[in-house]
């Protein structure tokens, strides 16, 4: 399985909930349908975003295709542009049962899922990534490492 | 408190928005009440209140607390953002998560049947956000209560927050 990641510019570059619609835009720009299920989802994801919890736990897009692991970055690298990557990405298709994994917040248990009502948006760890190693082209296990959980650009 | 960077007027602008509503998150739960309520708004504050920090329009931002069971004037506490756009800080952008516990510490906190609602204030010149829906409010008497100063909680560039409580004098 291929997995990409993203960085997408937070405060000061963009307000929390300004960073969320990015996001649902780089996730979901050509689909309607998929797009207003995150749009929907703005209020606890600002909040996520604000207390900066998605700098080192990322929103996790699977079933869509590639997997998609989105980190939003704060400060001074914001508003730099520095380590940050919000490069369209190819080959997404919600038109199936795909899920995008939210953390919890890191000091309010339990708010954020209270804020959620879709089935596409689940809160807590995504499953780990599925090796697809049998004929040796692709998800090459080295060690233990999955080398295709590897980000990708 | 978190020193992030001297930037430029659009970036000190989001990030005193962004800011002063994890401020207000960080004083809901601080007191004991539940944020949920609060945080189901958060896009349309913070839409508003950057629309507002554009046009330094925005005064205050006034969480209100109360006891719904209460006959008649039903506060309980108050808490006051004041804006200033003459802050004579060094240009940093910084936020001081310890004033929120000093603050409690000061005011106490609530039972946690006590509801909250949020305020803001704006000058004549401010304009309505170009998004969401906005009300008129009356603020509720602070009759029998004494206004505390804390200090500046967030800043950016010329931008600050100044944070008080209200206490009933007993």
């Amino acid at each position: 399985m291929t997995t990409y990641a993203r960085r997408i510019a937070a405060s000061p570059a963009r307000t929390a909930s300004d960073t969320w619609r990015a996001i649902a835009d780089l996730i979901a720009s050509d689909d309607g349908a998929a797009h207003e299920i995150l749009v929907g989802v703005v209020n606890p994801g600002a909040l996520l975003i604000a207390d900066e919890a998605t700098a080192s736990s990322p929103l996790v897009l699977v079933g869509a295709g590639p997997r998609l692991n989105v980190y939003t970055v704060h400060g001074t690298d914001a508003a730099n542009g520095d380590n940050v990557n919000e490069a369209p990405v190819s080959g997404l298709d919600l038109n199936g049962a795909w899920t995008l994994y939210l953390p919890d917040h890191p000091t309010e248990p339990g708010l954020i899922s209270a804020l959620v009502n879709d089935a596409h948006i689940v809160i807590g760890a995504p499953p780990a990534p599925t090796p697809t190693n049998s004929g040796g082209a692709s998800g090459s296990r080295i060690g233990g490492v999955d080398l295709s959980a590897l980000e990708t650009s | 408190m978190s020193t992030v960077y001297v930037g430029s007027t659009t970036h000190t602008t989001t990030y005193v928005a962004t800011n002063l509503l994890r401020s207000v998150r960080l004083l809901v739960t601080a007191a004991g009440l539940d944020p949920t309520k609060f945080v189901s708004t958060w896009s349309q504050w913070e839409d508003g209140i950057a629309h507002w920090l554009s046009q330094q329009g925005l005064s205050a931002l006034v969480l209100e607390v109360f006891d719904p069971n209460r006959a008649g004037n039903d506060l309980v506490g108050r808490f006051d953002f004041t804006l200033s756009y003459a802050y004579g800080g060094d240009g940093d952008m910084w936020i001081d998560p310890d004033i929120i516990e000093f603050t409690i510490k000061k005011s106490g906190s609530y039972p946690s049947l006590c509801k909250y609602r949020l305020v803001a204030t704006t000058t004549a010149f401010a304009t309505d956000p170009p998004t969401g829906s906005w009300v008129d409010a009356t603020f509720r008497s602070t009759d029998g209560f004494s206004k505390h100063s804390v200090g500046t909680s967030v800043a950016g560039g010329a931008t600050s927050a100044s944070l008080s409580y209200y206490r009933k004098v007993s």
